[in-house]
């Protein structure tokens, strides 16, 4: 008898799945979140095709390599199906963000204990000692397209403190209120402003210092 | 003009360049900095870069996944064996942590304050001392009552013996009596003015009889109605606040030993998550 039940609510899942995307439109997140809600994975995994791009970014602007920002990704994305039921509404994309955000933490934290690799402590540490960024020099001439110059710009920020990194990237790049990365890290909105502050002040120095790395930008 | 201002004498403006890029400078902020950056190069290169880093973050590019992030069926059920990693535990644990730890403090100070309030002889602790007064007050108006009525009732001695002796044999039982109502009983709610013996007129063997029968009366009536009533009322009183304290005490112990295991139980369940 479960097991009929359970066909049926696949099959009427499905169903709704395929109403939902046929029309030649792509159906707004909230639709596919209700039927996620319902247990419906192909509609989740539309959402994951929708946002996998952004989520990837920010893990990997975060961890700064790729095998951590894929790790991290992909247990965002699972730990925001299994916590759907929490979400009340508004905006999907930064729901999944902040969940992104935090799994980058952890992430963070669980290769520390693993490898012994940077911190977030051996980084915060670093904030008042002698700026260190990844040498460019032979490539220089190859940074004049936008992706080179993104590296470049990802190089820089990496040279930031994590704490101070993430204020900036979801502020600055991902639009964040300053309150919502405030209750994501769960401190207080002057310690924010105040990663906010240090930050860019350390980004514009860092940049003033390489700023061959953006002669491409100018042009 | 504080220190560092004197140390840094742009430190304002550099402040205001960076504030600059959330784009919220007030107009007349704007104002000022704009004339500031016209004759100080050095704030205008400032202002020049971090407007540039702005906007470059700004179009940062989103890159392209390396694979894809499908979730299936199986890495559901494998990550469900585990807890939840994201955001912050539930607000509701952190909420009853420290509403237990709120119930606990008060009903510790409320325990502590009913238990000296006790102790200091405000309420039930006085109930022992009450029941002494108590009963020396029925002994002291007992005599009394037979006295007033022995002079009172008759002229004769033997008349007197006789009302004495009944009201003697009476004392135990009306004592109990009393002791009874102040432990539960209602005690006679309307005091009588003090009554002197009828027999006193008649000093005959039948007005003996009759004074010693008044008498007995009238000694009752004295320790029910009149001298004992207020006193009894008092006791009851004050056994009734003993009794009250005693619940209180009661439930007060109760409410900080629910509150001590529920921070118990919370500080583990907390452990465990963690």
């Amino acid at each position: 008898m479960a097991r009929f039940r359970a066909t049926v609510v696949a099959l009427y899942g499905w169903i709704a799945y395929r109403a939902a995307m046929g029309g030649g439109h792509e159906p707004p997140d909230e639709r596919l979140v209700l039927l996620a809600k319902d247990g419906n994975l192909d509609a989740f995994n539309s959402l994951v095709d929708r946002y996998q791009g952004a989520v990837y970014s920010l893990s990997y602007r975060l961890l700064g390599h790729r095998e951590g920002a894929e790790d991290a990704s992909q247990e965002a994305f699972i730990s925001a199906y299994r916590a759907l039921g929490r979400f009340e509404g508004g905006n999907f994309r930064s729901w999944l963000l902040r969940i992104a955000a935090n799994q980058c933490k952890d992430e963070l934290r669980r290769r520390k204990r693993k490898d012994g690799a940077s911190s977030l402590d051996a980084t915060a540490e670093r904030d008042d000692a002698p700026l260190e960024i990844p040498d460019h020099s032979e490539g220089i001439l190859a940074i004049v397209e936008r992706r080179e110059l993104s590296q470049a710009l990802e190089s820089l920020l990496l040279a930031l403190p994590f704490e101070q990194r993430q204020a900036i990237l979801l502020v600055d790049v991902y639009e964040f209120a300053y309150d919502e990365v405030a209750e994501l890290t769960h401190t207080s909105l002057g310690t924010i402003k105040s990663r906010i502050h240090r930050g860019r002040e350390r980004l514009r120095t860092l940049y003033a210092d390489r700023r061959e790395l953006f002669s491409g930008e100018r042009r | 003009m504080d220190f560092a201002t004197l140390l840094r004498p742009h430190r304002r403006w550099h402040q205001l360049i960076v504030r600059s890029q959330d784009g919220d400078l007030a107009t007349s902020e704007r104002a000022r900095l704009a004339s500031h950056t016209a004759t100080c190069a050095n704030c205008a290169a400032r202002l020049a870069d971090s407007l540039t880093v702005a906007t470059l973050l700004r179009g940062l590019p989103e890159r392209e996944a390396p694979r894809s992030f499908h979730i299936t069926s199986a890495m559901v059920a494998a990550s469900a064996r585990e807890p939840l990693p994201i955001g912050r535990p539930s607000g509701r644990p952190a909420f009853l942590l420290r509403g237990a730890q709120l119930v606990s403090g008060i009903a510790a100070a409320a325990l502590v304050a009913v238990l000296v309030i006790d102790v200091s002889g405000g309420g039930g602790g006085d109930n022992d001392q009450a029941s002494v007064e108590l009963f020396s007050a029925k002994g002291a108006t007992f005599e009394n009552a037979s006295g007033s009525n022995s002079s009172n009732s008759t002229g004769a001695p033997a008349a007197t013996a006789a009302a004495s002796a009944p009201t003697a044999a009476l004392a135990a039982p009306t004592y109990d009596a009393g002791g009874g109502s102040a432990s539960g009983g209602v005690p006679s709610p309307s005091p009588a003015p003090p009554r002197t013996g009828a027999g006193a007129e008649a000093p005959t063997a039948r007005a003996v009889a009759d004074g010693a029968k008044t008498a007995d009366n009238d000694t009752q009536n004295a320790f029910g109605d009149d001298a004992l009533s207020a006193e009894v009322r008092e006791a009851a009183r004050a056994e009734d606040g003993g009794d009250t304290l005693r619940i209180v005490e009661i439930g007060l112990a109760a409410l900080l030993v629910a509150g001590l295991a529920s921070l118990g139980w919370l500080g583990l369940a907390r452990g465990r998550r963690s």
